[in-house]
């Protein structure tokens, strides 16, 4: 069996679709721009979790709670579910206090946790344990904490609208301080719209690896710089020679990698973008940061100008880099505290969990394994397919109609390929108005097949009359968060397809798609298309302009470009 | 309860503490850096702490290092020096007593090649002078991978002790073994002057410059002793009048000045602005005394300065690997003869964009190049880039000190005045003013030898900037480097015409960049001493007090006074023509050869002086400039001190060997007899090239000055109000 990914699907479908002009201009290179702009910031990091399933018992019973953007799901003691819930809690406040909340992606549907403890050995693979163990024993000394427990993941697995994770608590060891991972923070960040520079999510991850989360604030602790070498190094001698990148190559759309060694290359701009990020956020010259979060800001939805550099910095590129590398001793030799602000609990009310929310909480997560155990582990697929079709099933069997249990049944079938099955439990779970941004353009997908096969429009299109029910899951699903590329791609597309003409309205939303993803030039070809060919030059005009900004690989450019020529007065 | 009115006034300004100015006003560390011939290892000298070091590091792997020699400044070395990395992985350098030294990349093999006392004692034996003959490498030995060429220089005996021939210097080049040390003496030469070698280390051109005439000349040194030397003029005749010959009376005229051979060694480049307004880049062939097609012009710049020494810096840049003059180093840019560097060039700058690249060294494969850099407003940095990998490695700082955070922005300007001169210059924003709009303080250069100093970072600019001052620097009309035009220009009006292109300026900053109108101040060093108080006597109202720093009171006496204390006023030249902090001025064999010359000759000149009176070019050059002493004396600010109502400071050197320091004093007497309060400071030392602590000394009594006159001290209290 082999598994989709979403967007694998709509980029496939794109395709195949023809996208008629865009991908006559470059034959099949839509497909390949889209993946290769797709965030190179995240691509790189690849969880590795061992093979889970957890065993259903009776007892200890499951407990529930929710607090704001988050679910429990617990079979921990109430105290320690209770100290977790909160630590979790002060945890998400601490972070906003290094990463204004605006930064953060929005998401629709709750982060689930499913709280395990350790001593229920008898449910859960001991291996399961001693790999996260071992995980945590890779991490640099200096940035271990034997008494926090890294909440992000500890297990962790995420859909491309949902968030899912699993933690093991010591109950014998209470944990004192609940900390964010790295991985927690690349998610959050990768997720937000519009799209977050690949710099800025790449050094803030770096960075993160230093963060320690004390009980009342946050402390960034001395980085190491490339090697324990060269670190020692520029302590002893801060002059001591050192690879900087020229800013503009740094906050390029991605990293300029050549032949020769680029492993260490990656490193370098790593390394620098957060050191980058280090030196903004230095407490001792407080209003550089306000000065970089609007640099950041502004990044994400303008095109990259020393201009811009110079309005938010009051320096030039070539000054920056200077000042980067004078601060790396100090990076190196210095710590900054980020305080928290006064946090007060909400209460917390446990309470013991309902089948449906049991079903749907802890099958979709198992749904989620699906996907990880089929690249680590495929031969182990099925078991862990039926486990998740049984847990999922089973309380739907006995009546309950919980829409997001729907939803998440129909993901099910989605992703091993079942739709009519896929199409029965979306249905549902959509006519139920389900938050589930996915659900809506899996169903958009379903119906958009079965148009496509037979298109009712003039000159072999679909009419608006079979678009129009397609177009409204996705705008339904746009309006849910996390925004996301594939819906936006496929309103593009159902346009390219139709007989009818865009609406002022959908237009609009074509060029939002392209701004808020311009490391997608597939979402920007679209659109301005379909600005020209409704006679909205000028906007297309300055769509072109703003997708080549952004552009990184020649097809990308020579597909903007070619573009610009079906304007009116073309040179 | 009592509450008082408001303050009227500004709160009073911080003067920074001299420890705070120190640092912006240390020169460079002195790190020096050399590429290996396989761009894969670098030499760095460093100083730190009154220690000399010498090391090598891997370029990829710089944690990985030896230390190939160290120095105490205790036992007199105050650096090391590398001077070149042979083919065969000898590093040659030499310490600040002209000792030269070769080691393998290891450490390995450590050799003295050559000392002063072994340099006298090889000049011949009639010829030893050694304590004033000094060394420096010339080229690698074009037939010998494991040799260098080393000049030793000199006066020569009779010389040096006054008993004849005042001015003739011997030159020895040697060729030197690098794994051996043993030295072969390729030719000797004594002559009235300097050498100018070719690539192959063959002497080819002397610089003449007679004690006892008021003239420069250049001339093609013989093939052998026998054989009498050829000047250029007498070589090219008529059919190609280049006027190499310089006078006073042409010094800032249409006239040529040789700066190099090329690969092939009988083609000279030389600069020129014969026909044309600016300096310009040209060659002529030895043989058939014809132009080449060679031509690099700027109708706006010139691209050579008429002051910059021939000798002391080869201007043609020799690439090693493929034994060819690649490029003109010329005093702020490169012009590059091979395209592939010049496109490197190009690269480079786009990579760190807004600075100056000068680029150094490169390997054989042109790959690795080491290259330095420096803007306006921040010190310079030493590079290696790996086009491979595209991997810039900062290699060292030259002030590392110096929190770059406390620097202040400098933009050039440039704007066309609305009688249609164009003018020049640059403008430092203070980060912190410390009143809104800041106070404008316009610093006024020497002239007429001053050439741009907005072409370099500027300490003095950012110090001044620290105390909260919006910092101008203006090339008036008489500023060297934008042609003969600009520069002869202020001929018509000594001190109207630069007065002029003051005020123009002012009236076109105030409305791009505001300052406050009612607190402007001046700072002059030298004729822009003169200037400054030249504006504070003429426009009052616009100015609110002056600084004058050497500054002649009294032009006429000043330009018209014998001095005889200086050589050829060589030291009176180098402060002129050297821009501060330019690190296209190498700060090495060539500045030392200038510094122990200078001493040497001053130990020479009373016994000769007592046979011929010696010629002071320089001086002779300013009279010729200024013109006659009665125009010059009714503009002088010591005739009408009376006119002089602003606050003046007059700092001035106490052995000021251009304008004595009488002229300050005098001033500062007149002003006291006129019921004037001037502030007046003397110096032990050169105020442009002291040390650092003294300079910031001074600098710390300027800003109590700018702080007293420029922001008010003055408190309106306001009427009292009694409230119950």
């Amino acid at each position: 069996m082999k598994l989709r990914r979403p967007s694998q699907t709509i980029y496939g479908l794109a395709s195949n679709a023809g996208l008629a002009l865009i991908f006559a201009v470059l034959g099949a290179c839509g497909a390949r721009l889209a993946a290769e702009e797709s965030t190179p910031a995240t691509s790189e990091r690849i969880v590795e979790l061992p093979p889970l399933l957890v065993e259903e018992s009776k007892a200890p019973p499951w407990h529930y709670v929710a607090v704001t953007g988050a679910e429990f799901l617990s079979r921990c003691k109430d105290d320690t579910t209770e100290e977790f819930v909160c630590g979790w809690l002060r945890a998400q406040d601490l972070l906003k206090r290094i990463l204004p909340p605006e930064f953060h992606c929005q998401m629709s549907v709750p982060h689930t946790l499913l709280l395990y403890s350790q001593s229920l050995k008898s449910s859960v693979s001991r291996e399961v344990i001693n790999e996260m163990v071992a995980q945590e024993r890779q991490r640099p000394k200096a940035r271990r904490r034997p008494d926090a427990i890294g909440v992000m993941p500890n297990m962790r697995l995420n859909d491309r609208d949902a968030w899912a994770s699993f933690v093991f608590l010591d109950e014998k060891r209470a944990p004192e301080i609940i900390t964010c991972t790295s991985y927690h923070v690349l998610f959050v960040l990768d997720m937000r719209t519009p799209q977050l520079p690949p710099w800025f999510i790449s050094g803030f991850v770096q960075l993160f690896e230093d963060v320690e989360f004390l009980r009342d604030a946050l402390r960034v602790n001395p980085t190491r710089w490339l090697s324990d070498e060269t670190t020692k190094a520029i302590l002893l001698d801060p002059d001591f020679p050192r690879a900087l990148l020229p800013m503009q190559e740094l906050l390029a759309t991605a990293p300029r990698i050549t032949d020769k060694d680029p492993d260490w290359q990656r490193q370098l701009w790593r390394s620098q973008a957060a050191l980058f990020i280090r030196w903004a956020l230095d407490k001792k010259a407080p209003q550089r940061a306000a000065g970089f979060w609007k640099f950041v800001s502004r990044t994400c939805t303008e095109p990259l100008t020393e201009a811009l550099f110079q309005e938010c910095f009051g320096m030039d590129f070539a000054d920056a880099r200077d000042r980067l590398s004078d601060y790396l001793p100090t990076a190196l030799r210095q710590s900054q505290l980020f305080p928290g602000e006064k946090f007060t609990p909400p209460p917390i009310k446990l309470r013991p969990a309902t089948d449906s929310e049991i079903a749907r909480i802890k099958g979709d997560w198992e749904r989620l394994e699906i996907g990880y155990v089929q690249r680590r582990f495929p031969a182990l697929v099925e078991k862990y397919r039926d486990q998740a079709q049984h847990t999922l099933e089973r309380s739907y069997n006995l009546g309950a109609r919980d829409p997001r249990l729907q939803a998440a049944l129909g993901l099910f079938h989605c992703d091993t390929k079942n739709p009519a099955m896929a199409r029965e439990y979306l249905e549902a779970a959509v006519a139920a108005r389900v938050t589930r941004p996915r659900a809506y353009y899996e169903l958009a997908q379903l119906y958009l097949r079965e148009v496509l096969a037979a298109p009712a429009g003039t000159n072999g299109k679909l009419s608006g009359a079979q678009a129009a029910p397609i177009l409204e899951l996705l705008l339904t699903a746009r309006a849910q968060s996390p925004q996301l590329p594939e819906i936006y791609l496929l309103i593009g597309a159902i346009w390219e397809r139709c007989a009818d003409a865009p609406t002022a309205y959908h237009l609009a939303i074509m060029e939002e798609g392209a701004r808020l993803f311009p490391r997608h030039p597939s979402l920007g070809a679209l659109a301005a298309l379909q600005l020209i060919r409704n006679g909205q030059t000028d906007r297309a005009a300055a769509l072109i302009d703003f997708g080549l900004s952004f552009a990184l690989v020649p097809e990308s450019r020579a597909l903007f470009e070619k573009l610009r020529s079906f304007l009116p007065h073309a040179p | 309860m009592i509450f008082l009115g408001l303050f009227d006034a500004t709160a009073p300004a911080a003067v920074p503490g001299v420890r705070q100015l120190v640092p912006i006003l240390t020169p460079g560390t002195g790190s020096r850096f050399l590429l290996s011939p396989d761009g894969r290892q670098v030499v760095q000298a460093t100083q730190q702490n009154g220690r000399a070091t010498l090391l090598v590091f891997d370029a990829d792997h710089p944690e990985n290092r030896t230390t190939l020699a160290t120095t105490n400044r205790s036992e007199g070395d105050l650096f090391l020096f590398p001077v070149y990395w042979t083919d065969s992985g000898r590093i040659v350098y030499h310490d600040s007593r002209n000792a030269y030294f070769a080691v393998d990349r290891d450490g390995q093999g450590p050799l003295k090649l050559l000392d002063r006392a072994m340099l006298g004692a090889e000049a011949g034996g009639e010829h030893t002078a050694p304590l004033l003959r000094t060394a420096r490498f010339i080229a690698p030995c074009p037939d010998d991978h494991d040799a260098v060429m080393i000049e030793s220089f000199g006066p020569t005996s009779s010389a040096a002790a006054g008993v004849d021939g005042a001015g003739m210097t011997r030159s020895v080049l040697f060729k030197v073994n690098c794994f051996t040390g043993e030295r072969v003496t390729v030719r000797a030469v004594e002559r009235e002057g300097r050498l100018v070698y070719d690539w192959m280390g063959r002497p080819r051109l002397v610089q003449l410059e007679p004690l006892h005439t008021a003239e420069r000349d250049f001339a093609l040194v013989a093939p052998t002793e026998k054989q009498r030397d050829t000047s250029l003029d007498t070589l090219l005749g008529t059919k190609l009048p280049l006027k190499f010959r310089c006078a006073p009376e042409n010094y800032f005229g249409p006239r040529s000045i040789p700066l190099g051979f090329g690969t092939d060694p009988e083609i000279l480049y030389y600069a020129s602005n014969i026909g044309r307004d600016t300096f310009g880049l040209y060659a002529f062939d030895l043989r058939t005394k014809q132009r080449t097609e060679f031509a690099v012009e700027d109708p706006a710049r010139d691209l050579f300065w008429p002051s910059r020494k021939v000798f002391g810096n080869p201007i043609p840049i020799f690439d090693r690997h493929r034994r060819q003059i690649v490029g003109l180093r010329l005093p702020v840019t490169t012009h590059w003869l091979d395209p592939e560097l010049a496109r490197a060039q190009t690269s480079l700058e786009e990579i760190l964009p807004r600075r100056r690249v000068l680029l150094q060294e490169w390997n054989a494969q042109r790959t690795r190049f080491l290259f330095s850099t420096v803007s306006l407003d921040t010190p310079g940095r030493y590079y290696l880039y790996n086009t491979d990998t595209a991997q810039l490695l900062q290699l060292g700082r030259m002030k590392p000190d110096l929190d770059l955070d406390t620097l202040h922005p400098t933009q050039p300007w440039t704007f066309v005045t609305p009688d249609g001169t164009t003018l020049h210059g640059c403008l430092t924003q203070p980060q912190h003013p410390l009143i809104n709009p800041p106070p404008l303080l316009v610093m006024l250069h020497d002239a007429p030898w001053r050439t741009s100093m907005c072409d370099f970072y500027s300490p003095d600019a950012q110090v001044l900037a620290s105390m909260g001052f919006l910092v101008l620097q203006l090339d008036y009309r008489g500023t060297s480097g934008h042609g003969l035009r600009h520069l002869m220009a202020m001929r018509e009006g000594i001190d109207p015409i630069p007065l002029e292109d003051l005020r123009a300026t002012l009236a076109w900053l105030a409305p791009r960049h505001p300052y406050d109108k009612r607190r402007v101040a001046l700072l002059g060093h030298g004729f822009g001493g003169f200037l400054a108080l030249r504006a504070l006597q003429l426009f009052p109202k616009e100015f609110r007090c002056a600084i004058a720093i050497d500054a002649p009171t009294d032009l006429a006496a000043a330009y018209a006074q014998t001095y005889h204390g200086l050589e050829n006023g060589a030291r009176a030249m180098d402060p002129l023509i050297k821009p501060q902090d330019d690190p296209t001025e190498p700060e090495g064999p060539d500045g030392l050869h200038s510094q122990f010359q200078t001493r040497a000759m001053r130990s020479m000149p009373q016994a000769s002086e007592a046979k011929l009176p010696r010629v002071d070019f320089q001086r002779s050059i300013r009279r010729q400039f200024y013109g006659s002493a009665g125009p010059l004396r009714a503009i002088s600010p010591l005739r009408h001190p009376e006119t002089l109502q602003k606050p003046v400071f007059l700092i001035h050197e106490t052995h000021d060997p251009i304008v004595a320091v009488e002229q300050a004093k005098e001033l500062r007497d007149a002003l006291v007899r006129a019921g004037r309060s001037p502030e007046y400071m003397e110096l032990g030392e050169s105020f442009l090239y002291g040390r650092p602590e003294m300079r910031a000394r001074v600098f710390a009594r300027i800003g109590e000055f700018l702080n007293m006159h420029v922001y008010d001290y003055k408190v309106d209290v306001g009427e009292v109000i009694e409230q119950k």
